[in-house]
């Protein structure tokens, strides 16, 4: 921090760590225990008498993959940025999303995944004239998303518990065995949240929702830097924020981008840009995916405390649509 | 404090109903938080969140009910079992209602 202060850099921001654990007994003879230890450091950093802002994620079991150096390197280098501002209208964008905001919207779709909803035609996973997508290509590349209990980095409980019953999870299926659920598998939906009574009533396997979520793209290498080179004419947003539904017939969520927006031009960013109110649907943008990253272990910031195991890699997702210039910063 | 391993015997110990469920969640957190270059916040925090889930078997199936409550010691055992075996046997009086539900949640479906 002294180091910040020297040089006139305003640092805001939230350490946290957490430790959870969960017995679950039955009468019948059941006895379980999960231990999940999760935590979190968030900076914020701002210069330039705060017309400069940027922010930083890192999540953490034991905070030993926390790097002080990393995140003042990249606080930095994104203010550093911000010399130069360019204002850009409104429009359809080929946009870079640093992990982090990959996992914002891709949280929210998780939560709309579930099967029932989807059978009885209220989501965007129902197939019209009944049944759901289960089978359809939603990606246009090898897309992965998975949840396993055994993932090394990102441990979940390896048994369902419920304290009561949504139309995720219910309580009768407590003590049943967390095993992989592949969501997306191949770009293809494989399958959707499932309680053992939905199961049935969709005649789909059970694949109750775990604790973590994987998202990978086959043979993708690299950084959201690296990503950045790839690019021609677009921008590099660094977080999403205030998300919400629009429609959920098509999950077209809306929300902000916040802490700073770059436009980038024949891979190298130019400059900092206007922030957007941002209209797209998560499931829609499955199908345009035209460059992705590394899988990598992130923070959604939105969603974070609500989501805290999850890795997605860096992706650029063309004809983003930006639909409104936000004054805010 | 009870340990959370012997609560959920306890507790087992005295259900009455066909089928019970304890679930014990034991949290501790400390957390930092800093504005202008400063530490402003500090805190620490222990949570323990006790659910109990009664089953009931009637000729139509099995019904469920449940309570979860924070700060719970052996004093607390029979009535929160008493209120989740109550909880369980009003859903036997919703389940005429349940029925009507169901019905009306699959009209959209017939009229596409």
């Amino acid at each position: 921090m002294g180091k910040s202060v020297n040089d006139a850099i305003e640092l805001f921001g939230y350490a946290e760590h957490t430790h959870e654990t969960v017995w679950v007994g039955s009468k019948g003879g059941l006895r379980l225990r999960s231990d999940q230890p999760i935590g979190r450091v968030e900076m914020t950093a701002k210069s330039h008498a705060r017309t400069r802002s940027t922010w930083y994620g890192v999540e953490t079991h034991d905070f030993s993959n926390v790097v002080v150096a990393d995140i003042d390197k990249d606080i930095r280098q994104r203010l550093a940025w911000q010399e130069r501002k360019i204002d850009m209208p409104a429009g359809r964008y080929d946009t870079v999303f640093p992990s982090g905001s990959v996992a914002d919207f891709y949280v929210y779709m998780m939560w709309v995944a579930g099967a029932r909803a989807a059978f009885e035609g209220q989501s965007v996973f129902s197939k019209q004239g009944g049944g759901t997508r289960v089978g359809e290509k939603l990606s246009n590349v090898g897309l992965q998303l998975f949840s396993d209990p055994n993932n090394a980095q990102l441990n979940g409980a390896a048994f369902v518990y419920s304290t009561a019953s949504t139309p995720f999870t219910s309580v009768f299926d407590n003590g049943q065995l967390q095993k992989r659920c592949d969501w997306i598998k191949d770009g293809v939906l494989e399958s959707l949240v499932q309680t053992r009574a939905s199961a049935k009533m969709t005649s789909l396997a059970y694949t109750p929702l775990g604790n973590n979520l994987i998202m990978s793209v086959d043979g993708a290498t690299g950084s959201t830097l690296d990503l950045v080179k790839q690019v021609k004419n677009g921008l590099l947003v660094t977080t999403l924020w205030y998300i919400r539904m629009v429609d959920p017939n098509s999950l077209l969520l809306t929300g902000l981008t916040r802490d700073g927006v770059y436009f980038v031009k024949d891979g190298e960013v130019q400059g900092v840009t206007n922030n957007f109110r941002w209209n797209d649907s998560p499931v829609s943008a499955l199908s345009r995916i035209s460059a992705a990253g590394a899988n990598e272990w992130t923070q959604p910031r939105e969603w974070a405390g609500d989501m805290a195991n999850m890795s997605a890699p860096a992706l650029v997702i063309k004809d983003f649509n930006m639909s409104t210039v936000s004054p805010g910063n | 404090m009870i340990q959370a391993q012997d609560l959920v015997e306890k507790i087992l110990a005295r259900a009455s109903s066909d089928e019970c469920i304890v679930i014990v969640s034991d949290k501790t957190q400390a957390n930092l938080r800093w504005a202008s270059s400063t530490l402003t916040t500090n805190g620490v925090l222990q949570e323990r969140s006790v659910t109990v889930i009664a089953f009931i078997k009637s000729k139509d199936g099995m019904a469920s009910g449940g309570v979860s409550r924070t700060n719970v010691d052996e004093g607390d055992i029979d009535s929160l079992l008493a209120q989740a075996v109550s909880s369980a046997n009003k859903q036997f009086l919703q389940q005429r209602p349940r029925e009507q539900l169901r019905i009306t949640h699959q009209l959209p479906r017939i009229l596409n």
